[in-house]
């Protein structure tokens, strides 16, 4: 698709805007995802902001940060989303103002050179207790349904479930919080 | 909630499946800002896709152009919009309006078990504007065109005004009632966008009793309408998304959201919550795909199962439509002992539309949308897709005109429209034959194209209909998906109808197709084998392409003093408000000849009324000796009965404005035993079961895969397509799959 042919201005900016997708579409695919619950639809909001973006690059403002540019994009394109299909959905501006934060604080890891946050997360599971990891890998990594990961664990389902939020708690401290 | 935790969620689910970088969601970005560089103009010429240099520097100026209309986003921006005021909607002629329906249809819309916790219809609130009850909203509901989206609204400014009113007294509430009262509803277009922040200022309310908001206004009304704002918010939430038309919200982290996905146990307490409705639901496609996951041994995803639609893919035997009966299709209820919790009930209500014998098919003008994008190039796709649509062909006859748009990094017109005589069938397969796969998708063009041709050719009084093949990779590209699904509804309108048929990949954008459909008057099915093929174009191609009956709602009401609670299995996101029922312009299900539609609720049997919850209401204990003694006989007559089903429905060639029929159909309270059911019963009963199996749902009570299985094997009759044995198979090979993983 990317023929060099004529190294115009426009592709210069093209592929620099490629490379801004690929340092910072897992972060607001997470983001998304956490809005729509749902992967499809974030898939498309974000590549559909991602397209907004573009069109208006000359919009943005090379002072201010590119993420939280982003994630208003994104926020906008799932409030239109919503209207259309005609959902009933609140976002809740404590729930955003949070997710916001601990989405900057992700990005500041990468900015100072840090690790990006899916770095962080991997040394952050290794430091999980075995009872949760395990939990973690039936769950997310292995694709089970809560029961089924229950069962493999041989623990029962209310039990799994505990484990998976304690897993979540002890993640997001680790993830957000420094060097710990 | 765990409303925190939700990015680390999200964030192990991405890491999980990509490890933070995807690449073919960067691949299909590329994709979409080329297209979107593009603009909306793709030729209608295979060859003239144009160098990459070329075409950006076209885009650049569309790109400036879209600036206009760009909106400037902001990390701020979501905090100003939940500012915006709060504009009340009101219209006296919405009350005359619904006064006339209401007048025109006694039995349909009468309460029919009437109690004493009701508030008297609307002659009585009408006098009285302070009173914010139901039935504004479906004033409302009726008099603007959008009816979810207002009800929505309108329950949020109950709870934002239900707010100001618990914190004010009554008299500046009656001002400020009376100066919102001169806005016109048209206001309600320019708000709908700022809307939703509203929501907000209604958590307060909806999480106060109503009995503490009375002790604070002061004013008895408030109590019951607070009650009844409450009552209302609960159900919108058990709902999952009231009114949701796609399935994103639904299922991907059961964990949390368990509850949004599946209806949940209703009481019938109170006037909203002793009604259910829903439209109507006659696709297939997720027992095709569902299928296809576990035959091919992979994780069935919770979002992927629509109960409704696995248990309508099937074949029964349902009476049909009496000869010459008023109504296209025949309505049938009953009820047995619910197979997985013995001491509740479950009640089926199965429609049948008649049939339309082959001769009798009216002339039809059919443009199929081929999807020839690259990702169409396997052998479960185009090739299958090919030898599919010639079942179709050979139904056709030189009454008909096929034509075939495809569409791809370029859209264009393969075949004009074609007679389907001895030379157009071999013109027909020709230009079947030379379809090859490539390129990218840019379905946007190509949608707009095939409807262009099928209005070219418009059939006045026959079928007119286009045929969307694509493995879901849908990429609207030029246009976002909302314009997508607007376009397909203002050709339904127009009398231009699609369908779906997905191939291979899934999930994939599972959840578009089934909005397109949604939107347009059709019907979507999910191929994945030859035999599929030709169960979807041949033989129920008659369903497929004839629609008998649109907007298709039902609306049950239960009698509270049988049913302690109810619940609805699958449709979770068919859930219409209350309102919607009588409202002609809400856009609802679709039938089509020979098609079947089975629902099923879970009914606990019981009193429903808590005496105690009434005490601070309206019609409460207060009331009620003086209630009793006004009792209609009419609801006395009803006394025996567990439940009244109501259908509305629109012939198909009515147009929005035009009032539905109405039908209903009541279900005296018996005590059927399981044994006594017939073989069809048994089997719904079991695709149902097996849904919530696989949904992993925490209303499957006792039913496990061996109670599926049972069940499916005691209905499981002649089975002359071999469909229910298929079944079995299905469910002895997720057994298998559920002891390999135990021995692991």
């Amino acid at each position: 698709m990317m023929t060099k042919v004529v190294q115009n201005q426009e592709m210069i900016e093209r592929e620099k805007f490629s490379e801004l997708a690929r340092e910072y579409h897992g972060e607001f695919l997470i983001y998304a995802r956490s809005l729509t619950r749902e992967e499809n639809t974030s898939k498309d909001i974000v590549q559909d902001s991602f397209v907004a973006a573009w069109k208006n690059k000359g919009k943005f403002d090379v002072t201010r940060d590119f993420g939280s540019w982003m994630r208003g994009i994104i926020r906008n394109k799932w409030r239109e989303y919503l209207r259309k299909n005609k959902r009933n959905i609140s976002l809740d501006d404590e729930v955003l103002e949070s997710m916001e934060a601990e989405m900057r604080d992700w990005q500041s890891m990468r900015t100072d050179g840090g690790p990006s946050v899916f770095m962080k997360l991997e040394s952050c599971l290794s430091k999980l207790p075995e009872t949760l990891l395990q939990a973690v890998k039936s769950f997310y990594y292995e694709g089970n349904s809560t029961d089924e990961a229950a069962e493999d664990l041989s623990i029962g389902g209310a039990t799994l479930r505990k484990r998976l939020q304690r897993a979540r708690v002890s993640l997001k401290e680790c993830v957000s919080g420094g060097n710990n | 909630m765990e409303n925190e935790n939700n990015l680390i969620d999200s964030l192990l689910k991405e890491h999980a499946k990509n490890k933070g970088v995807d690449e073919k969601f960067l691949s299909e970005l590329e994709n979409k800002i080329d297209a979107a560089e593009r603009g909306n103009v793709i030729p209608i010429d295979q060859s003239s896709g144009g160098s990459g240099s070329s075409r950006r520097g076209l885009g650049l100026g569309i790109g400036v152009a879209a600036c206009a209309a760009f909106y400037l986003a902001g990390s701020t921006l979501w905090k100003d919009s939940s500012n915006s005021e709060v504009i009340a909607l009101e219209s006296e002629a919405a009350d005359q309006q619904i006064e006339d329906a209401k007048n025109s249809l006694p039995e349909i819309q009468g309460a029919r078990y009437a109690r004493e916790d009701e508030p008297k219809m609307s002659n009585e609130i009408k006098k009285k504007p302070s009173v914010l009850s139901a039935d504004k909203a479906k004033a409302i509901a009726s008099r603007v065109p959008s009816t979810r989206d207002v009800v929505d609204q309108e329950m949020e400014m109950q709870k934002k005004e239900g707010k100001d009113f618990a914190a004010t007294s009554k008299d500046k509430y009656l001002a400020k009632e009376a100066s919102l009262r001169s806005k016109s509803v048209d206001k309600l277009n320019e708000i709908k966008g700022k809307r939703q922040p509203a929501l907000l200022a209604g958590k307060a309310l909806s999480e106060a009793s109503p009995i503490e908001l009375a002790a604070s206004s002061g004013f008895g009304d408030s109590v019951a309408e607070a009650g009844l704002r409450r009552g209302l918010d609960e159900r919108t939430r058990q709902n999952g998304m009231l009114l949701g038309r796609g399935r994103s919200i639904e299922g991907i982290n059961a964990e949390q959201y368990g509850k949004l996905i599946e209806n949940d146990f209703t009481a019938p307490v109170d006037k909203e919550t002793k009604r259910s409705t829903f439209a109507i639901d006659v696709d297939t496609a997720s027992y095709a795909n569902v299928r296809r996951l576990i035959t091919a041994g992979n994780q069935v995803p919770a979002d992927s199962v629509r109960i409704e639609e696995m248990i309508n893919y099937f074949d029964y035997q349902y009476g049909k439509p009496v000869q010459n009966s008023k109504h296209p299709f025949a309505v049938h209820v009953d009820a047995a002992a619910c197979p997985w919790n013995e001491n509740n009930k479950l009640v089926r209500i199965a429609l049948q539309g008649k049939e339309i014998i082959r001769e009798e098919r009216p002339a039809s003008n059919v443009v199929f949308l081929l999807d020839v994008s690259g990702s169409m190039n396997r052998a479960n796709k185009l090739p299958l897709l090919k030898k599919s649509l010639k079942y179709l062909l050979e139904e056709m006859s030189e009454e008909d005109t096929i034509s075939i748009v495809v569409y791809a990094g370029a859209s264009g017109l393969v075949l004009p429209a074609t007679k389907v005589d001895d030379a157009g069938r071999v013109m027909i397969t020709k230009a079947m034959e030379k379809l090859s796969a490539g390129g990218s998708t840019a379905g946007g063009a190509g949608i707009k194209l095939a409807y262009k041709i099928a209005q070219e050719n418009f059939i006045k009084g026959g079928v007119n209909r286009v045929i969307l093949a694509t493995d879901g990779d849908f990429n609207v590209g030029v246009s976002d998906p909302d314009e997508l699904t607007d376009l397909v509804k203002e050709r339904a309108g127009k009398g231009v109808d699609i369908s779906v048929l997905g191939f291979g990949t899934g999930n994939l954008n599972d959840n578009m197709l089934e909005l397109i459909t949604n939107n347009g008057n059709g019907n979507y099915s999910y191929i994945d084998t030859i035999k599929e093929g030709r169960k979807v174009l041949l033989e129920d191609m008659m369903g497929t392409l004839v629609t008998i009956a649109k907007d298709v709602k039902i609306q049950v009401e239960f009698n509270p003093e049988k049913v302690k609670e109810y619940r609805l299995i699958g449709y979770s996101n068919r859930m219409l408000p209350n309102a919607a029922f009588l409202d002609k312009k809400a856009d609802a299900g679709e039938i089509g000849a020979g098609h079947r539609v089975t629902a099923f609720y879970e009914i606990v049997p019981g009193v429903a009324l808590d005496k105690s919850k009434l005490d601070g209401l309206r019609y409460g204990a207060k009331n009620k000796a003086e209630v009793k003694a006004k009792k209609s006989t009419e609801a006395l007559k009803h006394v025996d009965e567990l439940l009244f089903v109501k259908l509305a429905y629109k012939q198909p060639e009515q147009k929005v404005n035009d009032e539905s029929t109405y039908l209903s159909v009541a279900l005296k309270d018996n005590d059927k035993a399981w044994g006594q059911v017939d073989d069809d019963f048994k089997f719904a009963a079991s695709v149902a079961l097996f849904g919530m199996v696989l949904r992993d749902s925490e209303h499957s009570g006792d039913g496990d895969l061996d109670l599926v299985k049972q069940l499916a094997e005691s209905g499981k009759g002649a089975d002359g397509k071999g469909l229910r044995t298929e079944f079995i198979h299905l469910v002895n090979k997720m057994k298998e799959r559920k002891i390999e993983k135990r021995n692991r």
